[in-house]
């Protein structure tokens, strides 16, 4: 059986670094592969042999934002059942909404503070182990 | 008497004269008994008669009545019985007889052949009737003065309506004098036009105000101006009878060059057949208004002066309204722009902040043995105002939502919202006893996620300053009977000074140290924000140590 794997999709070094500082504090126990944008994530996702068991998505991304990647996976057969949870900067309404529309099963506003980082790594966790 | 005598004597001298007069007068009488006419022959029954209402009274040369005919009695109340041989002065007044006037008639009459008179006489019962009278020497066949006839007509009613009239005329002419109006009379037969001295006056005839005045006079005098309009009017007067009553109003040329304004009422008139004839007179009114036109074109420039000031005024605040409209919408366009920028801005300000937080914990925790303990506070004063940061910019966020959030009104359970503010709060901070009491059935149309941040803000605050009393009360309600519904948030803790009421809605000011209660300062904004997305008002009520009640409305329906 292949190693269950997360998809981290984030532009923003710093942010990045703090979710995989996070990661690896938590002692997370899947790896993480990491997108730059919206395309890049896109390009991963359609063409992976094997699809990671959660994507943690941002919105404001380049090229492809993240709520349009969001609509294609949910467009696609293949991907319908990916398991998406969204971590933005914004906690807009209105982006809020639209992520729940699109089946992402959690929206994590990027915290200020480590620990935040930390929580919501174990709250992703939480949402994999039912699968262990 | 004696001039009587004197005169009858004279007459005879010349009695030849009037011979013819006399046989035709003898012949009448041919073979009648002179004294009375009863008896008298059908003849001349009927020629009385036919008199109708005159009568006819005889006498001798010495003034004696002789005969009493026709209306006689009916008119001085003597029977023939009683008259007959008493001296006629009888039917004259004290004052005549003192005059001589009783005799100075017949006088006349033999001189002139025929006497007509019109004078006060006297009736039997005192009355005085106004007599016309007609005297003839009454002569025989050789021509000499036998005595008098006499025809005698009452026309007492005709001269009272005569009076009546004269009285009525000379009032009229009085106040028509007096108050400046003159008079005309236009006869369309001869074109002429008879002036009262007024009217005269009026039309600057000068001197010679009897002088002819036609038609074409008249209208030579109107200005030029008014010329053509008052023809026409005159001539609508002419042709549309008597029903016809004009009011003209027009200029006349003065002989110095100069101009007066009249205002003429004319009055058509007929014969008197026809109310739809042409009329055969015109009667009018005529009176200066000079001084009243030009008040009036004083009067109309000033007031056309008001209405152009007026409407200056009107179309300049048209203008402000819609400046300060369109001000108004840019100002919200501004406003909005503004907002969204805040956030924007506040967003962004978040992904630094960040990275400031999540690496200095990083840096923390990676330097926990080699920081030294005023290094580690030092550290410590960087995480603190991280949450500071991080708090502001969350306010300035929210702040800015409640600005540009999208708006549904609805109607919403103020009551029970305030409930589970109220659980979350004491769920918080579970070692606070407060009693809440919230007023059941608590209705309100609003945006429902503003207000739930706006009872979140008061109840907090309500929550905070309450934090020194240990018996802590927050009360939420409605004001009974307020148009649009008031509501409240009233708590019994420190309270603040209510001349510094007005600040506590603006940004970041605080009423208390930051040391005793914290927060953004930004609490009370967002409440005021939110009420006047709604519509409504927000004050405060509140001394030191007395509590604070802050009152909200939503506005209407809007």
């Amino acid at each position: 059986m292949t190693q269950r794997r997360v998809l981290l999709v984030e532009d923003d070094a710093d942010d990045m670094d703090l979710t995989l500082f996070a990661f690896k504090q938590c002692r997370f126990p899947y790896p993480v592969d990491v997108a730059r944008d919206g395309a890049e994530a896109w390009e991963l996702l359609s063409a992976a042999e094997e699809l990671p068991a959660l994507v943690l998505l941002d919105l404001n991304l380049p090229k492809i934002n993240g709520l349009e990647v969001l609509a294609r996976v949910r467009a696609q057969t293949r991907l319908r059942h990916l398991l998406v949870a969204v971590l933005s900067g914004s906690d807009e309404p209105r982006d809020k909404k639209e992520a729940a529309r699109l089946g992402a099963v959690r929206f994590f506003n990027k915290p200020v503070g480590l620990e935040g980082f930390v929580e919501i790594v174990h709250e992703v966790e939480c949402l994999l182990s039912p699968q262990l | 008497m004696k001039a009587l005598n004197k005169a009858v004597g004279k007459h005879a001298a010349s009695r030849r004269m009037e011979g013819r007069y006399s046989y035709r007068l003898s012949d009448k009488f041919k073979g009648g008994r002179h004294r009375s006419f009863r008896g008298v022959p059908e003849f001349f029954r009927l020629a009385v008669e036919s008199l109708g209402e005159y009568a006819l009274l005889t006498m001798d040369k010495n003034l004696r009545i002789s005969s009493w005919i026709g209306p006689a009695a009916a008119i001085f109340g003597y029977e023939e019985s009683e008259i007959i041989g008493r001296s006629v002065s009888c039917l004259f007044t004290p004052e005549d007889i003192a005059q001589g006037v009783d005799t100075e008639e017949f006088v006349e009459a033999l001189k002139k052949g025929r006497k007509a008179d019109e004078r006060w006489r006297v009736c039997k019962d005192g009355r005085r009737l106004w007599c016309y009278a007609l005297s003839f020497p009454f002569k025989d066949e050789k021509g000499v003065v036998r005595g008098f006839v006499q025809l005698i007509r009452d026309d007492t009613g005709r001269k009272k309506q005569d009076d009546l009239l004269h009285e009525s005329e000379a009032r009229l002419s009085l106040a028509a004098e007096s108050t400046g109006l003159g008079t005309w009379d236009y006869d369309v037969a001869t074109r002429s036009l008879t002036l009262s001295k007024r009217a005269a006056e009026l039309f600057d005839l000068g001197a010679d105000p009897k002088a002819a005045f036609y038609y074409e006079h008249f209208f030579e005098m109107i200005h030029h101006e008014d010329r053509q309009r008052i023809t026409r009017q005159f001539d609508d007067c002419l042709s549309h009878g008597t029903k016809c009553a004009e009011e003209m109003e027009f200029r006349i040329h003065l002989r110095d060059g100069g101009v007066r304004w009249v205002l003429t009422r004319a009055q058509a008139f007929g014969d008197g057949t026809d109310r739809n004839s042409r009329p055969s007179r015109i009667i009018g009114t005529i009176v200066d208004i000079t001084d009243r036109r030009l008040n009036q074109q004083t009067r109309k420039r000033e007031t056309e002066e008001l209405v152009a000031s007026e409407e200056l005024a009107r179309s300049n605040s048209i203008n402000l309204e819609a400046r300060v409209w369109e001000r108004t919408e840019q100002l919200t366009v501004a406003n909005k722009e503004l907002e969204a920028f805040n956030y924007s801005v506040s967003h962004d300000l978040r992904a630094p902040l960040r990275s400031i937080a999540g690496f200095s914990a990083i840096l923390r925790a990676s330097t926990q043995e080699k920081l030294d303990e005023s290094e580690k506070g030092h550290l410590r004063r960087i995480e603190l105002s991280i949450q500071k940061m991080s708090a502001l910019i969350d306010a300035m966020m929210s702040l800015s939502r409640a600005t540009v959030a999208d708006f549904v009104r609805q109607e919403l359970d103020l009551s029970g919202l305030t409930r589970a503010i109220g659980l979350e709060l004491q769920e918080d901070q579970p070692e606070r006893q407060v009693r809440l009491s919230v007023e059941p059935d608590l209705k309100a149309t609003g945006d429902k996620a503003l207000l739930e941040i706006a009872l979140r803000c008061l109840l907090d605050n309500a929550w905070k300053f309450t934090a020194r009393n240990p018996a802590a009360a927050i009360e939420v309600g409605s004001v009974p009977e307020t148009a649009p519904p008031a509501y409240f948030v009233r708590d019994n803790g420190v309270g603040f000074e209510q001349e510094y009421a007005h600040k506590m809605f603006l940004p970041f000011q605080r009423l208390h140290a930051k040391e005793g209660f914290a927060g953004t300062g930004i609490g009370l904004t967002l409440v005021a924000r939110v009420v006047e997305r709604h519509g409504g008002r927000v004050w405060a009520e509140s001394s030191p140590g007395k509590g604070s009640t802050f009152y909200f409305t939503l506005g209407g329906q809007a």
